[in-house]
């Protein structure tokens, strides 16, 4: 399952996890929000990017790892260094 | 689409109480009719509807307007154009009309030709019309999306496209604005200037704030309208103002968690409760309202609502129904299932999805149901015959039973099927297939069902090609259905017989015509039994009753209605009775309806209309038509799915046609060429149009041949195909060496012909057959029919030896040349080798040399030069 990332501007309520997918709903010091967790596939994070449009919320960034790329990245050599 | 449409859909939302003239945005706005599309695109809350429906209302007179809001349940292609073509008849009623009938016909035309329908109505409008369609970030349909970009491709100048919504539509956005068609709106444009704010606040009633605190709030919600309003109204009564904007304008809370709160706090009890109950309907009225909440004074809260500026829209000028701002639902929603939990949200769509079945709106009652996961509902409902027979294998269908959990889907076998035809439509015929095997083991034990199964099965098949399995399972499926499921042993029917009429098994396709015929009645489906009683109108003059053939073919055109595959093969037959006959004009008018078809469901080649039409215009002595008209005939035949059809016989008629052209014009090389092609073809394929070339046959009359006339009159005589009978007769009549057989063969056709109207086919073997009917009359053998036939045969060929004369006479026409023969005549000019033509106009190899051979031909030059020059003299080309 990909582990998604999404930063929004301003700090939505901690009781929308249910509506983002049940994403966990974290609040930066710089008064950002970050929505992190596992999704489904790509459609589930579009359904949470859909979600985020129909609030007009300010999307800051967005990052998506598989899988394969975390068991790749941890297994790079001098990784624990 | 038989549910009746929402006129709700079509209202200009109206001014609201408080609204801000934005003049900046309408004067921008106004230069939106000299682009084909003006796009407003932005996030919820920025006041796409509100700045459009401004427009809308202060247009000058001139210029006609019409409106759409879309939502999730159009989706459906069918649906949407719909709705789309009844926003245009607002105020043009006559625009669409066949559009329309398309879209209710039962064989849906693919989207291209529905909207050149349309197109051609809305080209000759000489108002500039305004269409706006707003909230289409609901559409996701691709083939929606495909057929607005090809209606833009072809927009008529003065027809201006406004789509508002939340994402960019998936259109070649890019490419419009290199075309300089398309005008733009985005968030950064309707963001609210401070002066705008200003005015908003004052409209609202809002208490008075400094140009400071102003300021604050707009930079704290960037100009975002909707947070403003919302800014504004919880200022409402609020005591030390300067602490709540500081307060507001400190946080970094999502404005609108923040600012919810504070609303809906200043709200009476009984304003909150309502709002959160009524946050799960999608519109909203008094009744609806009284219904989901169990109060008594919904329609006065509405108003109420209105008043307060609280994020509701009328939908109608009475004030009947109302829907809620779209992001204004969204956070009442998300406050309700925080506030009361996700089933008391569910109890509140079953209260609405009652009201609406009580009042016969079973779309919204199914749609809520589902809202609601109660299952047992939805499927009640969607067993409801007005529900089923418009949404029967449509896209709105598909969308509610997919909702629908697998092992509760096939609780149910009826709505499981419903399902799978849903499938089918679609081409998921392998998941189709599942299901069905799944239900197939299920109920082993009841054969009816097994029936039906088979029939879809049939269907399957044939929507994949697989003849041989389609007859194995249509047999199997006319075999298990009982008589009275009329409905599905009509359709197997006649796709059985319609394979054994591609094979010519006229006898074997009788009964199962008739059967189809007697069960498109019996369901009351009048167009649908057009297709059939053709069937059995052909069957008929195969028999040699012709005369029965044409009420049949007259009936059909009257009950065809948009049955286009009925009404295509009646206006085919009814022309070839009408050459039969002799009645040329009338023949080529039919034809020519029938090609018009082309392109409609199961009219996608129409080659036959084009080959019969070619013998019309070679019995009026029209040779280039004819000529043109096999030409398209051959082109269409190049469309044809080579499994569907009697290839082999419409080849050999092609080739028939073509030698009996070659004949007509006297080219003894061409009649050769197709005469050596024309023998390769089985005596099988002589049917009623074969005519034309089987009197050339009499080149290579030997005994061989009389013998083999023999056997085929046996068979036919068999089978009582007494119309090939008699064209046997003819033949043998002409072919026999004893005098006396010939005149007892003409005799014996001139018994059918008198009774039936036989003419055309005894004039198309012209001056073969002259000196048998001369003797015919001396003899006493019907004298007077006779002396008719030689007067016809007589007259024709006088006309014929006129034109020839006239042609040598004059000069050639301009018409001589068909427009693609003067391109290659020019490129000829210009010194292109035939290779060249060829790679300039985009044509084979040995396309090319046929029209040059063509051209020197009609010029009677031998070579290219002397072609130039004469067409030059002749003033063909310049």
């Amino acid at each position: 399952m990909p582990e998604i990332s999404i930063k929004i501007k301003g700090q939505i309520d901690k009781n929308w996890s249910d509506w983002m997918g049940g994403l966990t709903i974290l609040h930066s010091q710089s008064g950002e929000t970050v929505l992190t967790g596992f999704v489904r596939d790509q459609s589930a994070v579009y359904g949470v990017l859909s979600r985020l449009g129909d609030l007009g919320l300010q999307l800051i960034s967005l990052n998506l790892t598989s899988s394969e790329e975390r068991n790749i990245s941890n297994a790079r050599p001098g990784g624990d260094r | 689409m038989a549910t009746p449409l929402l006129t709700t859909k079509h209202f200009v939302p109206p001014a609201r109480s408080a609204q801000v003239t934005r003049q900046r945005l309408m004067d921008r706005l106004k230069e939106g009719i000299n682009f084909s599309l003006v796009l407003v695109s932005a996030p919820a809350g920025f006041g796409k509807t509100t700045l459009v429906s401004e427009w809308v209302r202060h247009m000058p007179s001139p210029i006609k307007t019409a409106w759409l809001s879309l939502e999730d349940s159009d989706n459906d292609p069918g649906r949407f154009w719909e709705y789309f073509i009844a926003a245009i008849q607002t105020w043009q009623n006559k625009a669409g009309i066949t559009a329309q009938s398309y879209l209710h016909s039962n064989q849906t035309p693919p989207i291209e030709s529905i909207l050149t329908a349309l197109l051609n109505d809305l080209a000759v409008i000489s108002e500039d019309f305004v269409l706006i369609l707003d909230d289409y970030h609901f559409i996701k349909t691709q083939s929606i999306h495909d057929g607005l970009i090809f209606l833009l491709e072809h927009l008529p100048s003065q027809v201006h496209l406004v789509i508002a919504t939340r994402v960019d539509p998936p259109l070649p956005l890019a490419h419009y604005r290199g075309k300089g068609t398309l005008l733009e709106f985005g968030a950064n444009d309707l963001r609210f200037t401070l002066e705008e704010a200003d005015n908003l606040l004052k409209e609202l009633n809002s208490p008075d704030l400094s140009a400071e605190q102003l300021r604050a709030l707009n930079s704290r919600t960037e100009g975002w309208v909707v947070g403003l309003k919302m800014a504004f109204l919880s200022l409402r009564g609020e005591q030390d103002i300067s602490k709540s904007i500081a307060d507001f304008t400190g946080s970094q809370r999502y404005i609108m968690d923040y600012l919810l709160e504070e609303v809906l706090q200043k709200q009476p009890e009984s304003v909150r409760e309502f709002l959160l109950q009524t946050s799960i309907l999608g519109r909203l009225n008094g009744s609806l309202c009284d219904a989901v909440c169990a109060t008594e004074s919904g329609g006065d809260m509405l108003r109420t609502l209105e008043k307060a500026n609280l994020f509701i829209v009328p939908l109608d000028n009475s004030r009947q129904w109302y829907r809620y701002e779209h992001l204004f639902t969204e956070l009442l929603r998300h406050r309700l299932e925080l506030e009361r939990g996700k089933a008391a949200a569910k109890m509140l769509s079953i209260k609405a999805s009652q009201w609406f079945e009580s009042q016969r709106l079973l779309e919204d009652a199914i749609n809520y149901a589902l809202a609601a996961q109660d299952w047992e509902r939805v499927m009640r409902l969607l067993l409801i015959p007005e529900i089923q027979a418009p949404n029967w294998q449509s896209l709105t269908m598909y969308n509610w039973t997919r909702q629908i959990p697998v092992e509760v889907l096939r609780s149910d076998r009826e709505i499981c099927m419903l399902h799978i035809y849903c499938l089918w439509r679609l081409g998921e015929i392998d998941t189709a297939e599942i299901h069905l095997s799944y239900l197939e083991k299920t109920y082993s034990q009841d054969s009816q069902f097994q029936g039906k199964i088979a029939a879809t099965r049939a269907g399957f098949a044939q929507t994949i090609g697989k003849i041989d399995l389609f007859e194995e399972y249509a047999r199997k499926a006319l075999e298990l259905l009982p008589e009275d499921d009329v409905d599905n042993r009509g359709f197997i029917a006649m796709m059985l017989g319609g394979n054994k009429l591609n094979n010519n098994l006229y006898n074997e396709a009788e009964p199962l015509m008739t059967e189809g015929y007697q069960s498109m009645k019996k369901v009351g489906y009048v167009p649908g039994a057009a297709y059939p009683l053709v069937w059995l109108g052909v069957i008929a003059a195969v028999r040699g009753k012709l005369n029965e053939a044409e009420k049949c073919y007259q009936e059909a055109l009257v009950t065809a209605g948009q049955n286009f595959p009925g009404l295509y093969i009646a206006h085919l037959y009814l022309g070839n009775l009408l050459y039969i006959w002799n009645n040329l004009d009338g023949a080529a008018e039919e034809e020519e309806k029938a090609i018009k078809l082309k392109g409609l469901p199961m009219c996608e080649a129409v080659e036959e209309a084009y080959l019969q039409l070619a013998s019309i215009r070679l019995a009026q002595g029209k040779i280039a038509a004819a000529e043109e008209a096999i030409t398209k005939a051959e082109q269409e035949f190049e469309k044809v799915n080579p499994v569907s059809g009697p290839i082999g016989q419409r080849r050999c008629l092609i080739t028939g046609c073509r030698l009996a052209i070659a004949v007509a014009r006297e080219d003894s090389a061409a009649v050769s060429h197709w005469l050596a092609k024309f023998v390769e073809w089985d005596d099988r394929f002589l049917s009623n149009n074969c005519i034309l070339a089987s009197h050339l046959l009499h080149l290579r009359w030997d005994q061989e041949k009389e013998e083999r006339l023999k056997v085929l009159y046996v068979g036919f005589r068999q089978n009582g195909y007494w119309y090939y009978c008699f064209l046997i007769r003819i033949e043998q009549a002409l072919a026999s060496s004893d005098r006396k057989s010939a005149l007892s063969f003409l005799s014996e056709t001139f018994n059918l012909a008198r009774r039936e109207g036989i003419v055309r086919v005894f004039v198309d073997y012209g001056k073969v057959i002259t000196p048998i009917l001369r003797e015919a009359i001396s003899e006493g053998i019907e004298p007077e029919f006779a002396r008719k036939l030689l007067e016809i045969i007589e007259s024709e060929d006088g006309r014929r030896q006129a034109i020839k004369t006239e042609k040598t006479l004059t000069s050639p026409s301009s018409e001589m040349l068909s427009e693609r023969e003067k391109e290659v005549l020019r490129l000829v000019e210009s010194g292109f080798s035939d290779r060249q033509i060829a790679s300039k106009l985009v044509i084979s190899l040995s396309t090319a040399k046929t029209h040059v051979h063509h051209i020197l031909e009609k010029l009677e030059s031998q070579t290219r030069t002397r072609a130039v020059a004469r067409a030059k003299e002749l003033k063909l080309i310049n």
